[in-house]
Order: C-alpha cells, then sequence, then structure tokens
C-alpha cells in the first residue's frame, strides 16, 4: 500500500487571476505588498496596481518593486471600488479577480490556496486570514459578521493570538476588501463594487450583494495576509471620517435588505442610533455621537440616491433575508463592540472616568438620609412591581397589550386607523414610541410596557427630586419631595385603574414644572438650562403622545404659578411661564403633527382625547388620593398634613414655592371637582391626572417643610416651627404607609384583566375577522371608549380582548356614531335586533363590564343597558367571570365577508338609513373572505365607507358602494380570490417621515443646547478628583518609603 | 405682628389664607354640586308591562306567551295586531316550538290603523307555541285573543323579557286548574326558580326550582300539580339565568259555579300602588283583589273603592304578612248594578302585587271568569288593539281621572285605511278620581276597529270584554304622547 500524493485541485491549467492592488498617497508598505505578490506559488497570476490619483507618480515604484505588475494610472480619486471597476473593466479573459489593499502582504501560498477553496466549496468570493503586519502572532479578522444594522463584527478579541483557533474553512457574512478573492463572472453580474459605497463598505456591499444571488462567501484561513490597517499613516484627505463610514454602511442596509425587513429595520436602526449617540456622549467621543444618527437620517432624506442601487440588488436576489440571519449577529455583539472595538480603550476610560464621577457624586447624595429613603423606594418599587416584571402588566383600561413591533410599525404606517370602524385619521404617535421602545428592546414589547410602568415611579420620584433641588438647593428636602411624590397613592392607583396616560404623566409632570419655572426665569432658581421651552415643547410633545390631556400639564401649572403670583409676587416671571407654557403645547402640536390634527375633532368628540370621565368620588377621599384599591385611608391625609406643616414652616423665598406648590396642587384637584360642579355631567379627566398636580404640589411643600424644619432644627429653641415640623416629618411617615401595604401585593392591586376570560374567542377566528363591543360605564371599558351620554359608553376591539394599536381612538366619525344610534335605540326599547343592528359592522361579541377587571373595582351601572340586551332576539348570552356580562351576537356577519348572489339575503347599498336598514337585513351564515376563492356575490367590508377603499379580485378592481349606509360593499360576479386594500400609505409614509425629522431635529437640537451649557463649576470638580485619581495611581505602593511615610 | 413679611417679602398670612380659602372653595363646589345622575328617559323600563313603541322605534318585539293551537287546547290563540301609525308598517309573526325547531314565520302588512287578526292555528298546529310578532315601520300594539272552555280572555302580549314575572290572584281549589306558560324567545336557555305564596306561607315546590326553559321554546307548568287545594295562591317566577315571559292562565269546570278561562300577563314587579279601573257591580257578578308581598317583612294596604255616581267608600286597611297572600272580597261592600274604580297604596312596609279576579254568572249576560292587574303607571293616551271581540260582544272601556283636576276624555275607533277621520265619542268631562266609561254596544264600535283613549291629562284605562265570555285587562300606555 503507498501513500498517494494529493492531486493538486486546479493541476496543471490554473484559472487565471488578476490581481488588483487599489492605491493612493502610498507610504514604504505598498513596495513591501508588491513584492509579496512576486512571490506567489501560483502560476497564473497577473498584477495590476491601479493609482487612484496620488499625487506622485507611482510608476517607478511599481516597477522597482514589481516588474511585471502593469500600473494603472486614474485621474482624481473614484474611491476604492470605483478605482477597482474602473481597472477591471479592461481585464480580460480572468477567472478571479484578488482585489488588494496596497498594504496587504500575502504568504506565497495565499492566492493559491483561495483559488483551490473557491473550487472545493464552489464559493464565489473568499478572504484570506489577516494578521496585523508588525506581530503576525496577532490575528485581526478571519472573515466576518454583521448585525442586523450592518454594523461589523470579526469575532476576534483586540490584540487575541492566533493560535489557529479560528482556522476553520467556513462561510462568513462578507470578507474585508484587503484582500478578496472573487469570481470574475460573479463580479460582472454584481456590476462590480457600488462606488457609493465608499469609504468602508465597498466589501460588505458586494458580498451581501452575492449573498442575495445565491453564492457563498467563505474565509480560507489556511491563505494568510498580514495588513498594515494604514489609515492611521495616510495623510488627513484620505482618510475616512466616522460620518462617512456610518453613511456608506447604512447605504448598504437600506440597499440590501428587502421592503418588508426594512419596515421594522429602520426604526430599529433609528432608535439604536439615538441611544448610541447618548452613550458615545459619555465618552470623550461626543462629535461622533451622531455619525451613526446621522447616517440614518442622511440616507432616509437621500433615498433617492439608493434607488438604483437597490434596484440592481434586489434583482437578482434568490434568497430571503431570513436565509442569512444565521450568518448575522445577535444583539449581544454590538453592545459588545462599543466596548472592545473602536478606540476602545479611550471610550473606557472616558466611561471610567465618567463612571467614577457619577459613582462619587452619587456617593455623596447617598450619604444623606433622605436619598437613602429614596433608594429604598426605588428598592420597593421594584418589589412591589415584581409580578409585573414576572407576568406582564394585566390588560385593564389603557393598560392593553402592546403587540409585536412590526405590528406597531404596520398600523403605524398603515393609511387606516384600526380603531372604532376605522377612519383615516394620522396613527398617533405615541404608536412609533412603542415601537422605538419595542424595537430598543428587541421586540421585547411586553418588557417594554413593564419598564414603561415601572420606570413611571422611578422618573417620577426623580423629577421631584430635581424640581426642588432646583427650587431650593437640599438634597433632604428634594429627597423628602419625591418619596412624597412616589409614595403619593396616585401611581398605584393609575396602574390599577389600568390608566396608563395619567401614568407617564406622573413621569414627565415635575420636569414639565421645571421647565416651564425655567421658562419664567423665577429669581433665585439654581442651576440653569439652555433651551428650557424646546425641553418643554418636546416634554409636552411626549406627554402629549401617551395622554393628550396631559399635553396641559404645563398650562395647569403655569396658571397656578399665576394665581398664587397674588400673594407671592413675581408677576412677570409667572405670566412668561404661562406664555412659554402655552408655545410649549403650541409647539408639541407641532411636533405631533400631522395626527395632533385630529385635535380639531376634539369640540365633537372630547372623549376621543380623554375628556369622557365623570368621577363620582368624594373630595375627601381625592384629598389623599384615594382613587383605588391602593391608598393608607386616613392616614394618606398624612402627605396633605406634611404639605400644610410647611405654610408653618417655610418663609422668604422658599414660603413662595411653597405657596406656588400649594395652589398648583389646588389646582389639580380643581381638575377633577370643578368640570361636575360648574357644569352637571360635564366630562373631564381621569381624576388621576389632575391628582398628578395635586401630588407634585402637595409632595414639592412637604420637601420644602423638610428644608425648612432642618434649618429650624439647628437653632436650640423650641416653638411652633418645631412642632410643624414634627407633623411634617409624622405626615410623610404616616403616608408611606398605605405604600408599604401596597408593596406587597406585587402588582399594585391591579386586577386579571378580561383577557383570559375572553382568550376563547381566538378559536373564533376560524370563522372570520370579528369584533367585540363593549358597553357600560367609560371608566370600567377598556381602550379610549367613544361616549353615547352621560352613562353610555363603547369601545371596540378586534379579534379579541383589543392591543395597544387601539390606544387613543381616533375621533368618532359618523359612521361610528351609528353604534352610538343601535345602542340607545335597544336601551329605549326601540330594537329587538341591536344583532342585526351590529352585523354589518363585524360585531360578533358583546361585552358589559361592571367591573375594570376580575375581581376588580365596581363601575357604575348604566341604566337600562344591561335588560335592553337580555331583550335582544339575536344576542345569545355566554357563561362569563362574575363582572362580565358577555353576549354572541347571532346575526353577526364576519368583518370581511361574502353574500352570495344565489342568498335569499339583499345586501342594501345606497344612501339608505343604517338602522332600518341592517334591521331587515339577516346576515348571519355569510362566510368570510379569506385566501380561499368566493362569490360571486357582494363582498362586505365592516370598515366606514371610505372612497380609499377598494377590493381586488382576478386582477380587476371591484365595484364599491356604500352598503347599510355606512360600511363598505363591493360587487363580484365571479367566483375568485378577493382582496381589500386602502390607498394614501405612500402619503401616510411620507408624513411619518416628516415628523420623524421633526422630532430628530428637536431632539438633536435640544440635546445640543444642553452639551454645550457652561459646566465650568463640574468640570473643575471632575478634573479635581480625577487628579486626586491619578495621584493615588501614580503612588508606587510597592515602594518602602511609601508607607514608612504613611 | 402676625403679618410681618418673610425676607423675600411674602407675608405667611395671606398665603395661608388663600390656600384656605381656595380649598374652602372647593369644598364648597363639591358640596353643592348637582347630582351628577343623569336624566335619561328609560321609558321601556320606567313602567310594568307594555308600552306603545315610540314613532321612530326601528323594530319592536312583543311576545305571547300562553296559547294553544291545536284542536281541544286548553287555550286557542289568535293574535290581534294594531297598528298606530298613519301609514303601512310590517308585522312578522315567529311561532317558536323549541330550541331545534325551525321557526315559522309569516310576514302581513298592515295598513294605517288596521287591526290584523292571525290565528295561530292557522300557522302551525302546535302545544306549546310561543309567539313572537316584530313590527317594522312604526308603533304599533300586539294582544292575543285566548278561547277556551266556554270563554275568552284577551291580552296585551309582552314588550319584554324580564327576570322577575309575579302574579297574584291564583288558586288551585277543587274545579280549578292554574298553569304557568314561561316562554323563552331568547337565543339562550333560561333557568328560571319558581315559588308560590299561599295564604300563610311560601311554598318552594323542589319540582319547580332550576326548570330548564331552552332558547326558543315555551313551557307550561300545571300548578295544581304542584301546590294542591290552595284557596290563595301567588306565583313568583325568577329566572337565574337568562329571560323569560310568563303568562298564568286559570280554567274553572263549574264545579263551584265558576266556568270559565282567565289569563293574565305577569307584573314584573311588586309596587306601591296599584289602580284598577273595571269594578262590574252588575248582578250575577263576584268581583274580588288579591294582595300578595313577596317581601320577607309585612305591609299595610289601603284599598279604596270608588263608585260611580257617589262618593268614595271608607278605605280598608289590610295588613300583609310576609310572604303571603290576602284576598279582598268587593261584592260584599259594592252595591249591586254600581260600577267602581279601585285603589290599592301600601302606606307601610314592603310594595306589593295587586290583581284583580271576577266571576260572571246567571243572572249577567255572560259567563266566564277574568283576571286583570291593576296599573302602577299612568298617561294621557290608552291604547287597545281591539274593543269588541265580535259583533254580539260588548265591551266597557273605563278610564280614571288619576290627576287632582278635571280631565276631559276622548274615545277614537280607528277604521284600517282612515287615518284621518276616526270615530270619536263625544269628549266627557271627569272629575278628579271619578271614571268616565265606555260602552261600546251603545256607540257602535265595530270589532276590528283600534281603539285610543286620550285625555288632557294622567289617566288610567281598562277595558272589560263581555261576549263569548268575560275577559278583563288594563290598556297599553302611550308615554310618548
Amino acid at each position: 500500500m503507498s501513500t498517494a500524493e494529493p492531486t493538486p485541485i486546479l493541476g496543471d491549467a490554473a484559472p487565471p487571476v488578476v490581481v488588483v492592488v487599489v492605491t493612493r498617497n502610498p507610504g514604504p508598505f505598498l513596495e513591501e505588498a508588491l513584492a509579496a505578490l512576486g512571490t506567489q506559488d501560483y502560476p497564473a497570476l497577473s498584477v495590476l496596481v491601479v493609482d487612484a490619483g496620488s499625487a506622485a507618480d507611482l510608476t517607478a515604484r511599481v516597477g522597482a518593486a514589481l516588474p511585471s505588475a502593469f500600473m494603472r494610472r486614474l485621474p482624481g480619486s473614484p474611491g476604492f471600488g470605483g478605482a477597482a471597476n474602473e481597472a477591471l473593466a479592461a481585464v480580460q479573459g480572468a477567472s478571479f479577480f484578488l482585489v488588494c489593499h496596497d498594504d496587504v502582504v500575502l504568504d506565497p501560498t495565499a492566492v493559491r490556496v483561495m483559488v483551490e477553496e473557491a473550487f472545493r466549496s464552489n464559493a464565489a468570493i473568499i478572504g484570506p486570514k489577516l494578521v496585523d503586519a508588525d506581530n503576525p502572532e496577532v490575528i485581526l479578522e478571519v472573515g466576518r459578521a454583521i448585525d442586523r444594522l450592518g454594523g461589523s463584527h470579526t469575532g476576534i478579541e483586540p490584540g487575541e493570538i492566533d493560535q489557529e483557533q479560528h482556522d476553520a474553512v467556513r462561510d462568513v457574512f462578507y470578507v474585508s476588501s484587503a484582500a478578496m478573492l472573487v469570481r470574475a463572472d460573479l463580479f460582472d453580474e454584481l456590476g462590480g463594487f457600488d462606488p457609493d459605497t465608499f469609504p468602508g463598505s465597498e466589501d460588505l456591499d458586494i458580498c451581501w450583494r452575492a449573498r442575495l444571488a445565491g453564492a457563498r462567501v467563505m474565509v480560507a484561513p489556511d491563505a494568510r495576509a498580514r495588513h498594515s490597517e494604514a489609515q492611521g499613516d495616510r495623510a488627513a484627505g484620505d482618510k475616512a471620517t466616522r460620518r462617512e463610514l456610518a453613511r456608506s454602511r447604512v447605504r448598504v442596509v437600506l440597499t440590501a435588505y428587502s421592503g418588508s425587513t426594512l419596515v421594522h429595520i429602520v426604526p430599529l436602526g433609528l432608535a439604536v442610533s439615538i441611544v448610541e449617540a447618548f452613550a458615545f456622549a459619555l465618552t470623550r467621543r461626543r462629535a461622533g455621537a451622531f455619525a451613526d444618527l446621522g447616517a440614518w437620517v442622511w440616507n432616509l432624506l437621500h433615498f433617492g440616491r439608493i434607488r438604483a442601487a437597490r434596484r440592481r440588488a434586489q434583482a437578482l436576489r434568490s434568497v430571503r433575508d431570513s436565509e442569512l440571519h444565521e450568518l448575522q449577529v445577535g444583539a449581544g455583539a454590538r453592545a459588545g463592540a462599543f466596548l472592545t472595538q473602536h478606540h476602545a480603550d479611550e471610550k473606557m476610560r472616558s466611561l471610567g472616568d465618567r463612571g467614577r464621577d457619577m459613582v462619587e457624586a452619587l456617593t455623596d447624595i447617598l450619604r444623606h438620609p433622605a436619598a437613602i429613603a429614596l433608594a429604598a423606594y426605588f428598592v420597593l418599587v421594584l418589589f412591589g412591581s415584581r409580578s409585573l416584571f414576572s407576568s406582564g402588566v394585566p390588560e385593564v383600561g389603557t393598560m392593553a397589550r402592546w403587540p409585536g413591533v412590526g405590528d406597531l410599525a404596520g398600523e403605524l404606517t398603515s393609511a387606516w386607523r384600526h380603531t372604532g370602524l376605522g377612519s383615516t385619521t394620522a396613527p398617533p404617535p405615541l404608536l412609533g414610541m412603542m415601537t422605538g421602545l419595542g424595537t430598543v428592546l428587541f421586540g421585547a414589547t411586553g418588557f417594554a410596557q413593564t419598564l414603561v410602568v415601572f420606570g413611571a415611579f422611578v422618573l417620577g420620584a426623580l423629577g421631584a427630586f430635581r424640581l426642588v433641588r432646583a427650587l431650593d438647593g437640599g438634597i433632604g428636602g428634594a429627597g423628602m419631595a419625591a418619596l412624597a411624590y412616589g409614595l403619593s397613592a396616585v401611581p398605584r392607583n393609575s396602574v390599577a385603574n389600568g390608566r396608563l396616560g395619567p401614568l407617564v404623566l406622573f413621569a414627565l409632570a415635575p420636569f414639565v414644572a421645571l421647565l416651564v419655572i425655567r421658562c419664567g426665569r423665577f429669581p433665585g432658581l439654581i442651576g440653569t438650562s439652555r433651551r428650557p421651552l424646546l425641553g418643554l415643547a418636546l416634554a409636552t410633545a411626549v406627554i402629549g403622545a401617551w395622554y393628550p390631556p396631559g399635553a396641559l400639564a404645563g398650562v395647569a401649572i403655569a396658571v397656578g404659578l399665576v394665581i398664587a403670583a397674588l400673594v407671592t409676587g413675581a408677576v412677570g416671571a409667572s405670566l412668561r411661564a404661562l406664555g412659554a407654557a402655552l408655545a410649549g403645547v403650541a409647539a408639541g402640536l407641532v411636533l405631533l403633527v400631522p395626527w395632533s390634527a385630529s385635535l380639531l375633532d376634539a369640540p365633537h368628540d372630547s372623549a376621543a382625547f380623554g375628556f369622557g370621565f365623570r368621577p363620582e368620588l368624594d373630595l375627601a377621599k381625592l384629598l389623599h388620593f384615594e382613587t383605588g384599591p391602593n391608598g393608607a385611608g386616613m392616614a394618606g391625609w398624612g402627605l396633605v398634613a406634611a404639605a400644610v406643616a410647611a405654610l408653618l414652616l417655610a418663609s422668604g423665598p422658599r414660603l413662595a414655592w411653597v405657596a406656588r406648590a400649594w395652589i398648583v396642587a389646588i389646582v389639580g384637584y380643581a381638575i377633577v371637582v370643578l368640570p361636575a360642579s360648574l357644569i352637571p355631567d360635564s366630562p373631564t379627566v381621569v381624576p388621576e391626572a389632575g391628582l398628578v398636580l395635586a401630588a407634585m404640589g402637595v409632595a414639592v411643600a412637604a420637601g420644602l417643610a423638610f428644608t425648612a424644619f432642618g434649618e429650624h432644627l439647628a437653632r436650640a429653641r423650641v416653638g411652633r416651627p418645631q412642632a410643624a415640623g414634627a407633623v411634617a416629618v409624622v405626615g410623610l411617615v404616616l403616608g408611606s404607609f398605605g405604600f408599604l401595604g401596597d408593596v406587597f401585593d406585587g402588582r399594585w392591586r391591579t386586577p386579571d384583566g378580561w383577557a383570559p376570560t375572553l382568550s376563547f374567542t381566538q378559536d373564533a377566528l376560524d370563522q372570520g375577522e370579528f369584533r367585540i363591543l363593549w358597553i357600560g360605564d367609560a371608566a370600567m371599558l377598556p381602550m379610549d371608549p367613544v361616549e353615547v351620554d352621560a352613562r353610555l359608553s363603547w369601545s371596540m376591539t378586534r379579534n379579541g380582548p383589543g392591543d395597544a394599536l387601539e390606544l387613543l381612538r381616533a375621533p368618532a366619525t359618523d359612521q361610528d356614531r351609528v353604534i352610538d344610534q343601535a345602542l340607545l335605540a335597544a336601551r329605549a326599547g326601540q330594537t329587538s335586533r341591536l344583532g342585526r343592528m351590529l352585523a354589518p359592522a363585524g360585531v360578533r361579541y358583546l361585552a358589559l363590564p361592571l367591573r375594570n377587571g376580575i375581581g376588580g373595582e365596581r363601575g357604575r351601572v348604566s341604566p337600562g343597558v344591561s335588560s335592553a340586551l337580555g331583550n335582544q332576539l339575536d344576542l345569545a348570552r355566554l357563561g362569563s367571570e362574575p363582572g362580565l356580562v358577555l353576549y354572541e351576537n347571532l346575526s353577526w356577519a364576519p368583518a370581511q365577508a361574502v353574500v352570495a348572489d344565489d342568498a335569499t339575503v339583499e345586501v342594501p347599498v345606497g344612501d339608505v338609513d343604517p338602522l332600518q336598514s341592517s334591521d331587515r337585513t339577516e346576515l348571519a351564515g355569510t362566510t368570510p373572505v379569506g385566501s380561499e376563492p368566493v362569490g360571486p356575490g357582494t363582498l362586505l367590508l365592516a370598515e366606514a365607507y371610505d372612497d380609499g377603499w377598494s377590493a381586488t379580485a382576478a386582477g380587476n378592481e371591484l365595484p364599491h358602494e356604500r352598503a347599510f349606509g355606512f360600511t363598505n360593499a363591493f360587487t363580484l360576479d365571479k367566483r375568485t380570490v378577493a382582496s381589500f386594500s386602502h390607498s394614501g400609505k405612500a402619503q401616510r409614509l411620507g408624513l411619518l417621515v416628516f415628523e420623524l425629522g421633526l422630532w430628530v431635529v428637536a431632539v438633536v437640537w435640544w440635546f445640543r443646547g444642553r452639551s454645550k451649557q457652561p459646566k465650568v463649576r463640574v468640570q473643575s470638580v471632575r478634573e479635581e478628583r480625577r487628579v486626586r485619581r491619578l495621584a493615588i495611581e501614580d503612588v508606587d505602593y510597592s515602594d518602602d518609603a511609601f508607607w514608612e511615610n504613611k | 405682628m402676625s403679618r410681618r413679611p418673610t425676607r423675600a417679602g411674602v407675608h405667611r398670612i395671606p398665603v395661608v389664607v388663600v390656600v384656605a380659602v381656595l380649598l374652602a372653595g372647593l369644598v364648597a363646589l363639591d358640596r353643592g354640586r348637582s347630582s351628577t345622575s343623569p336624566t335619561i328617559a328609560h321609558r321601556a323600563s320606567a313602567v310594568d308591562g307594555p308600552t306603545v313603541p315610540s314613532e321612530d322605534a326601528v323594530s319592536v318585539a312583543w311576545f305571547c306567551s300562553e296559547g294553544t293551537s291545536f284542536e281541544g287546547g286548553r287555550a286557542d290563540e289568535t293574535i290581534l295586531i294594531a297598528n298606530l301609525a298613519p301609514h303601512e308598517i310590517t308585522a312578522t309573526v315567529t311561532v317558536m316550538l323549541g330550541a331545534t325547531e325551525p321557526f315559522v314565520v309569516v310576514r302581513r302588512r298592515l295598513e294605517a290603523f288596521e287591526q290584523k287578526r292571525v290565528p295561530v292555528s292557522e300557522l302551525v298546529v302546535a302545544e306549546q307555541p310561543g309567539v313572537v310578532v316584530e313590527v317594522l315601520g312604526g308603533p304599533a300594539i300586539v294582544e292575543h285573543e285566548l278561547r277556551g272552555n266556554g270563554d275568552v280572555a284577551v291580552s296585551p302580549c309582552a314588550r319584554a323579557g324580564s327576570r322577575d314575572w309575579y302574579f297574584a290572584s291564583g288558586t288551585t281549589v277543587r274545579g280549578a286548574q292554574e298553569w304557568l306558560t314561561l316562554f323563552n324567545p331568547f337565543g339562550q336557555d333560561a333557568i328560571v326558580d319558581v315559588s308560590f305564596l299561599t295564604a300563610t306561607r311560601r311554598e318552594v315546590p323542589g319540582a319547580t326550582q332550576s326548570l330548564p326553559v331552552p332558547r326558543h321554546s315555551r313551557v307550561s307548568l300545571a300548578v295544581d300539580l304542584q301546590v294542591l287545594r290552595e284557596e290563595r295562591l301567588a306565583i313568583e317566577v325568577h329566572a337565574t339565568i337568562g329571560r323569560i315571559v310568563a303568562d298564568r292562565t286559570l280554567i274553572f269546570d263549574g264545579t263551584d259555579t265558576r266556568r270559565g278561562l282567565a289569563v293574565s300577563l305577569g307584573a314584573n314587579s311588586p309596587a306601591t300602588r296599584w289602580r284598577l279601573p273595571i269594578g262590574d257591580g252588575q248582578p250575577g257578578t263576584a268581583q274580588s283583589i288579591s294582595i300578595a308581598n313577596f317581601a320577607l317583612h309585612p305591609s299595610t294596604v289601603d284599598v279604596s273603592v270608588t263608585l260611580d255616581g257617589e262618593s268614595a267608600l271608607d278605605p280598608v286597611q289590610i295588613d300583609v304578612n310576609a310572604a303571603s297572600v290576602v284576598r279582598v272580597e268587593l261584592g260584599d261592600r259594592v252595591p249591586v248594578a254600581t260600577s267602581y274604580t279601585i285603589d290599592v297604596r301600601v302606606t307601610d312596609g314592603a310594595p306589593v302585587v295587586v290583581e284583580a279576579f271576577g266571576t260572571w254568572a246567571v243572572p249577567a249576560p255572560v259567563t266566564g271568569v277574568a283576571t286583570t292587574f291593576g296599573s302602577v303607571s299612568t298617561a294621557k293616551r290608552w291604547t287597545f288593539a281591539v274593543g269588541r271581540i265580535d259583533d254580539e260582544a260588548d265591551a266597557v272601556f273605563s278610564a280614571i281621572n288619576v290627576s287632582n283636576r278635571p280631565l276631559t276624555v276622548e274615545l277614537y275607533a280607528y277604521t284600517a285605511g282612515d287615518p284621518d277621520s276616526p270615530f270619536s265619542t263625544p269628549a266627557r268631562a271627569v272629575a278628579p278620581g271619578e271614571r268616565a266609561e265606555f260602552r261600546f254596544s251603545e256607540i257602535g264600535i265595530l270589532p276590528n276597529q283600534v281603539i285610543v283613549i286620550q285625555a288632557d291629562g294622567p289617566i288610567v284605562v281598562g277595558r272589560l270584554i263581555l261576549g263569548s265570555g268575560a275577559s278583563m285587562s288594563p290598556g297599553v300606555p302611550d308615554l310618548n304622547f
């Protein structure tokens, strides 16, 4: 038995390889690179050196280093890809191109190994292992992966020693253009490099496009190349900036991904780049902080420049994006790269300094008992929210389930708003924010929702802390104010009653108050804030996006300040604050365009904007914030007592702020009480919204009382101040009782929502899409109800108990009002066929909640409704949990249904009375429209009638008519598959981009304003600390003299 | 000294005063807040029993529980539909025969003010037919005429199902049959508890608890087999699940000289005042009222009888124990040949249910029995689908003036297709508390005419039919008028 020599793959007739070395103003490394090419053991090798506009002629240098090389000199600088393309266009007969940088030194066998591997693995693009030119034991890369946003990842630790640990031949997402062997026919088919991806992303682009075309991209680690990474040695004009690199990368991402993938990648990219921008801002690399964000914005604004390249890339596509996911890296890699790659040392140093500064500053603060108490509060909030983290937020009220990022983004970009019976109103920016949060958390929208709920407690308290620090300076008072604000039952009852909007208002109200005060330029404020008006506009917009009435919080606060000016003076500042608050609202509304345009409907449907509640709480409960199951009973008065004590303790400017705080609190109480007192049955906001301001005022007063008490304690005499101070302290302690009691529940006594009870409805989806009509007291209904009258409201959810897509519903349309009329007719005994009336709207279930959840707070009874539903001939009551009366509509029709021509039913079309016509038409038994052929017959679409709706069957648009006077009918004259669509998506997307642009501009402008703040004092403190630290670090602890001196 | 300004020129006292005043203002506003209870008219549920639908009603269903449609049935049923609109309307008559049985449906068009008779036996032969009449296009009322045992009973059908039904004037003595019919026209099954009040106690037979009434079905319960030989028997029906419509039928075979058929649609709730406008004192008649107290605590009621042409008799005060029924015989107190009205008022304790029972025998012109509930509501306009049931029969309509001023009462008899010129009687002036009586045989009203009685103030109207038997019933008030 003899050992046979391995047969060379290439044999005698090695395919010709043309090496293209692209160079521009090279350093001394060029000669070494060319010399290495001359030593290759590959027989059919030609070398073409392309000079992309060097200042000096390189002919002599190239000739000396590699006499056999061809030389081509290009005018100007077309970039790496452009230069390579131009040179290769002239090459004939090559099987492979080896594209090289001018600072890459190939091992003698490298070309052969790569070509052999290309044949062995049928790869189209092959790259070598790159090692450090100066220290070849240090590995640089063995192919590259990318994250979802195109960020490059080598998987190699900085300075990692090459121990052949990465030497497996394998598929990679892309290989560096430092040395890239490309099959010539593929290169031609791909159209070469995309010159616009210069600098930095030509290699990613061509490999990605090759991947899309179904070609393999591989690394052959046995082929080794030393890479100088000579970027730093080049002339300044030849260096790529971070911004240019980011733009190129984002261009590739926008070119290569499919349209459907971009729907979530673009928001993800924007969100992540915003987060990274803030993270970079903590380092010393602030200049590059906004490079990524700017790259996304720039490319989106110049999308036209990408369109042609994108068309070319997508034309070659033979694989889906999802098939490439395994070659991409997960989220953690991006975060890891932030710390480990690209100037990691500098970042870490910077982060380290900042971290130490923050820790030291925090330590200073945490030494204070008030701060310790506040920290304990945060821990207790976390403990009290444990069930929210483990089981999610119960679906009560507006705490609806957050759907996936894709669904949120889909609704955001949809031309049709899917609330009520639908409308063309713009989607609320809230959906964009939810999309952003969900995206940042990599699709964990449920967790995002929990974080919002939990974060509101923390942020609210921190806001109160910051507010009182600005007013009075002391950590003690600020801490106590934060504590008092957090201990109030307002956020807990907001959670328990399922009121997301007031909870967000709770989180941001103190910041709004501070900005309003800063805008007013009240005397004696501590610290400054640049562009407070812009900050106020942003804060107002954020609150308004989550809770429209909350946008008026700044105005309410300013009104309180103006009233207080009667006794505290500072009239000018108060009026300035009021003006700023009004301007903030106006600017906030601009930021919320186009959704804010729907506010024009507010006079007709105030309930759509949060003014649909008629609380019947007694004032005593309101005064100590007991609007739900959380609270401390009489002990809840403790916080109020502490605030009253402030009136007796404070003096001077502090008394002025106490007075202002109290009057703001009274304004908050009045928001809840006053409307119903002045006009019976007039709607107002949910009580928690007004009480946020009241709690803030009370908390600020209590905090100031604490500071004043501290000063009085310093005096030896015992008198009224000391007694009042004792009252304040005892009040705070009493106020904490309720909080401590509620902590043990784990989810702030929030009842279970109705979702588990209605889970069976998911099985009903097989029979067609449907709606659930919720009827009853507005306070008990999910989402944002439509108000019929003072005691009767309704809301509508689709295909189940509803989700956050249906939050902040569009103002009720005339078609929505048909539901009003149907309910009124049923309640007045004017119909016994409510089911038929609701059938054209796709209503399959009617739910009458008597509580806001299983075991939740009991609501008011809507008189006559229960008996009216019970007396309908076409409703059948279903079994359900106590507190929920549930009916099934026996006459229902799927939301997309077909009435066959041979059916006995005739669909009333044209200008008919909705109630009369639907009452006379039995739709039970109609079949759903899906992916199966239907017809001939009449297609029914249970959306509000709108010209924009169309139905298509076999490529033809079907005649469109108004059905039942309020929905859509389409005539289908043959049996085929039909589908519905609504026009106007492009316009919606355009407006969305415009809105996003506004936000980016506003945020960047505001943030830049903040970063330019004079921080001399802070900087000097930090510098002092750093010097101190360095002094310690410089000590040689091994020096005996040091210890002897000690 | 207390007005000493603080360092920043802020006076403590004004601050405290302003805050206190604002808080006090808040408290004052809260205390002075008007009741937020909305003033929404729920006309359908504000009164006990059916009412005339409003002009803009889209579709109104009427539920007729009792009745049979087979040879030898206890109560042959004919549906009477009266169009109260000055235009054509459509009525769909649906006979429900059981949860799994197909409906029998007919559609009828009615001219303006037309009265349409629909014998159920012409639609279906069934032992337990439950009839639903849906009226589209305008106001209409629906009654049903039941014939059996040589007697006739005409009473309004129900406009709504209910969870609770009450009957006061029953009996299971020898020679009497008492039937309770429970009709469930709705889409879900109902579960019903039936209990009984005797003169001294509440009876809760196990067999009448958790009775299933399947959807789209009617169930008849032979009460006389559940509670034997009780002279006075009131019934309480409570649906623990679902809603039903309940009628009660009394059939007397003549054993104790009483012979005939009496049918009543139940009352939905006890009340504190009941008015009965029909008191027939002619020879051969005997009338009583039964007062049932279904509550757990006693009641005291005053029974007042106002005779025609005379002042009222002295009220009789009656104690009605908890969970008991009391019968008051009126024949002993009312002079012969004198008509009268009855007013029952609870003066203390729980609300009660009041039902009248009458017998007619020789020498009265007819033979039969009849029951009727009093009215708990008042209205300016009352309607009836029919007056005389045939050319030979007579009918007496009585309207009590329940206001404290004289009223003018008019009777209109509408003829099909003639909305503009209804037959009307001369207006009658009626003093407070007194009644106007319209005897149809004297004023020539035809059996196919729709009857409307209206006044310029609140009245209560009842109908007494004397033909091939006797029937008493309240009218259907029109609260829209």
